[in-house]
């Protein structure tokens, strides 16, 4: 589950839930998988986001991860291929958010023109994928598996309203 | 065009039973032998997704072996399924993909810029749930967005010309289309009390309520014989996809065709 599709995640369907947004993430396998920066995406996709779940999910995914996890690395067709290159980008992101180098909770208001800034975000929002955690549901505490990749949003029949 | 009066009728809890043993156990079951039979989009779907923008969100209902999806960076593409088993085969091909019921769509409201929802409809087992499906793909539609939504139809031939699924029979190649009648097998479904008739394959819906065979392929090595899985399904009348679509409030139904025995509707999320 890549950081963009959390930021599209609700639970208010549970019953008795009134917003259930955002769900809270635990993360307990993170895989880095590098892909292709597509610049207009990322400053089309920025306005739809909640800006503040955005960042604070990439908190939260550094904050509740065992940075010795981060599993393999993944490369595409459109990246070099050294093995080097990955690791040293993996570290990379270890080193960011061990060093609170996150994004601020403000957007800041020239982002179409600031590439390095867009990069951070396509960062974040696409190549952070958590392959085993949870997310929690704001108002019951209810935990939504995620394996393999996969959250497991489907209710039980008393859960439906 | 009226609905006829061939109408089942069952209560919330029975519905979802019928849908629980008759669609999603079964799914689970032939989901991979269901993938590979399910490998080649239909134009007019594809058609339809061409319409996405740079930075579009775009949500795949009952998304299933992930078919629709492509490998484009210029929109981001997310599939939903309720069995794991096909949700799977979708992330093994490297999609977004998460489990939910059509039903209870976990994604916040007006986000998403267009939608489909292929071939799913038609397993749920009242009308109140088809319009339910219907509301949430609403729901979760930005102002602007669209969704298209194809069901399988009553009406596998028109004009004359057999729908590609009757076609792939070669015996009713050779028969004009109307004496393609399906001969009347029933199966009780124990849990309910209700009984369903067993359609006969590649022949035209007498009902509109029913229950389709799947044989699943058996590999070479297993001696037993093919197993044989009923879906459920709903089949629509004419008006019947548009005339649901027209009930929800914030919706415009913007095109409905037919298309190879199915009948699609486009519709808009609109703000009132």
């Amino acid at each position: 589950m890549k950081l963009l599709t959390h930021n599209l995640l609700s639970s208010k369907c549970l019953k008795g839930v009134k917003v259930g947004y955002p769900l809270r993430i635990v993360a307990k396998d993170v895989k880095i998988s590098e892909s292709e920066f597509n610049k207009e995406f990322v400053k089309k996709i920025i306005p739809k986001l909640d800006w503040k779940v955005f960042v604070n999910a990439a908190v939260q995914v550094r904050s509740t991860y065992d940075c010795t996890n981060v599993v393999t690395q993944e490369f595409n067709l459109y990246q070099s291929t050294t093995i080097l290159t990955g690791f040293t980008k993996c570290l990379f992101f270890l080193f960011q958010i061990g060093h609170g180098n996150d994004l601020s909770d403000e957007l800041i208001d020239d982002y179409e023109d600031d590439e390095e800034y867009l990069k951070k975000v396509h960062h974040l929002l696409m190549e952070v994928e958590i392959i085993n955690g949870e997310l929690i549901c704001p108002e019951t505490e209810r935990v939504f598996p995620i394996s393999s990749g996969i959250p497991n949003l489907l209710l039980n029949e008393n859960e439906v309203s | 065009m009226q609905i006829t009066n061939d109408i089942m009728s069952l209560n919330e809890k029975n519905a979802s039973t019928l849908e629980s043993q008759h669609v999603h156990d079964v799914y689970e079951n032939i989901a991979s032998h269901f993938s590979e039979t399910r490998q080649k989009p239909w134009p007019n779907v594809v058609k339809f997704l061409n319409k996405s923008r740079p930075g579009a969100i775009v949500l795949d209902v009952g998304c299933g072996n992930a078919k629709y999806f492509t490998n484009t960076t210029d929109i981001y593409q997310l599939g939903c399924d309720r069995s794991t088993q096909l949700a799977q085969i979708c992330k093994n091909r490297n999609h977004q993909v998460f489990n939910c019921d059509c039903l209870q769509l976990p994604i916040r409201s007006n986000c998403v810029d267009l939608c489909i929802s292929i071939a799913v409809l038609h397993h749920l087992a009242t009308s109140d749930r088809r319009l339910k499906a219907l509301k949430e793909i609403n729901r979760v539609l930005a102002v602007g967005g669209q969704a298209l939504v194809y069901v399988w139809a009553k009406e596998q031939c028109r004009n004359q010309n057999l729908s590609t699924y009757l076609k792939q029979s070669k015996v009713n190649n050779k028969h004009k289309p109307e004496s393609l009648v399906e001969s009347t097998k029933e199966f009780c479904v124990e849990s309910i009390d209700v009984n369903l008739p067993i359609h006969t394959n590649r022949s035209n819906f007498i009902h509109n309520d029913l229950l389709v065979p799947w044989k699943l392929n058996q590999k070479k090595e297993q001696e037993k014989e093919s197993e044989t899985h009923l879906r459920y399904y709903h089949v629509f009348e004419e008006c019947e996809l548009k005339l649901l679509c027209e009930q929800i409030n914030d919706c415009k139904v913007i095109d409905y065709y037919y298309d190879q025995g199915n009948w699609c509707v486009i519709f808009e999320k609109i703000k009132i």
